[in-house]
């Protein structure tokens, strides 16, 4: 029998977020492996998208301690970093630029994979709330990063794009990536495994 | 440097799309020099002449100090700011051709077309030139000093009197050696001296701001 050994891709140590006298997040201690699925959920301002923005080193840590080992991550936020007054295309090729990573897709495979080819040349302003989620969520494939880190993945998209997203975290996980995303509810696939973590009051249960 | 030039590209294609926005600093700063100039029409000719330069020069100031808000706004609304920190993506240099493409897009425009207000207002060819140049220096050091102040008031939804209130004392040096190489090429005394202070605030402030805006932005996504 082969044994393989998961190296932590991220590290949580005793970490506290504060803010307005109230811990955000408390005491928090987490080994986040390679080619893993976490999934943290948790009600609305239970602390998910602080965790994750102190993960990204979006945030500053009050106390405690957040190891990154990570050099090729992508994160999805809330606001989705994309120019309104820029088209699609032009959008995702900001970001190839912006990424260091020499593993990409190509453009015009990435937009197909999402149905949005004929969006290419559409200026994202002129976009949906939901089609401009799923533009930021191309990034991921686009850059095709080791890390992906994504908060709240599913809202704002529709059922088509959901089982998009859904066939692209399988495979993701296939091809060994690390993928962290925040819900409302847990998370299960048949083919792999996902970690689901209740965050309550700023504490992982 | 090639970093640099995308990220000026990208911000050109920005503003050349977003329409009428781009002439709004010339349109505001016609408006101030006709108030001005309405504002002191009963004084003596000559006064007036002695005191163009200096009004021209303190317009700039004022355009300069009501773009700045813009500086980082929409990358911190829309999420741009996020995304390039988590990856990694953000650090000196980008906020160095940041600033310096705000200020051509915002401020270079105002700086081109002042001597020619200069000009058509009676002043000499000299006098209009050091008020070109002293302007070309000052405004850039201008960008850099409310490029930290614009971090720092970012996540404030009303931040822009606080932004004017924390540049205005900070720019008293560049107006001070600004209008007084003006006022020295008009009096036909040595004005050297200024534009080398000028020059040197200048490359001071471009080696502290990056740093320090760096850590202002963090603390205002924070």
């Amino acid at each position: 029998m082969k044994l393989f050994k998961m190296s932590v891709v991220i590290r949580i140590i005793n970490l506290t977020i504060q803010k307005n006298d109230r811990n955000i997040l408390d005491n928090i201690s987490l080994d986040i492996n390679e080619k893993s699925f976490l999934n943290i959920y948790g009600a609305n301002g239970s602390g998910k998208t602080s965790l994750l923005k102190v993960i990204t080193g979006i945030s500053e840590i009050d106390s405690g301690e957040v190891v990154n080992y990570s050099n090729n991550q992508v994160y999805v936020g809330h606001k989705y970093g994309l120019k309104t007054n820029l088209t699609v295309s032009e959008n995702l090729a900001l970001d190839l630029q912006n990424n260091n990573t020499d593993k990409k897709r190509g453009l015009d495979e990435v937009l197909e994979m999402y149905k949005m080819s004929k969006f290419k040349d559409t200026l994202v302003k002129h976009l949906s709330h939901g089609l401009q989620k799923k533009v930021s969520l191309m990034r991921t494939l686009l850059l095709d990063s080791d890390v992906w880190i994504l908060d709240e993945p599913f809202s704002a998209l529709d059922e088509e794009a959901k089982i998009i997203l859904n066939k692209t975290f399988v495979e993701a996980i296939q091809q060994n990536k690390t993928i962290i995303i925040t819900s409302h509810d847990t998370l299960r696939y048949d083919h792999i495994n996902v970690e689901n973590f209740l965050l309550k009051d700023g504490r992982i249960q | 440097m090639e970093e640099f030039n995308k990220i000026l590209i990208k911000e050109f294609k920005i503003a050349s799309r977003s329409g009428y926005e781009a002439l709004m600093p010339i349109m505001y700063l016609l408006i101030i020099i006709l108030f001005f100039n309405i504002s002191i029409s009963y004084i003596s000719r000559n006064l007036i002449i002695e005191l163009t330069p200096l009004m021209i020069w303190l317009s700039c100031l004022l355009v300069s100090v009501l773009n700045l808000e813009s500086i980082f706004r929409e990358d911190y609304e829309d999420g741009t700011l996020d995304y390039l920190i988590s990856a990694n993506s953000f650090h000196e240099s980008v906020i160095v051709a940041k600033v310096f493409s705000h200020w051509l897009l915002t401020t270079l425009p105002v700086v081109i077309i002042s001597p020619f207000i200069s000009l058509l207002l009676g002043i000499d060819y000299q006098t209009t030139l050091i008020l070109f140049l002293s302007l070309l220096i000052g405004t850039p050091t201008m960008s850099l000093i409310g490029s930290v102040a614009a971090a720092l008031t970012l996540s404030l939804k009303r931040g822009k009197l606080l932004l004017a209130i924390i540049v205005l004392p900070l720019y008293v040096p560049i107006l001070i050696f600004g209008t007084s190489a003006v006022n020295n090429s008009f009096l036909q005394m040595n004005f050297a001296s200024e534009i080398i202070f000028l020059s040197i605030i200048f490359l001071l402030f471009l080696l502290i701001t990056p740093t320090a805006c760096l850590k202002s932005l963090r603390l205002s996504l924070d």
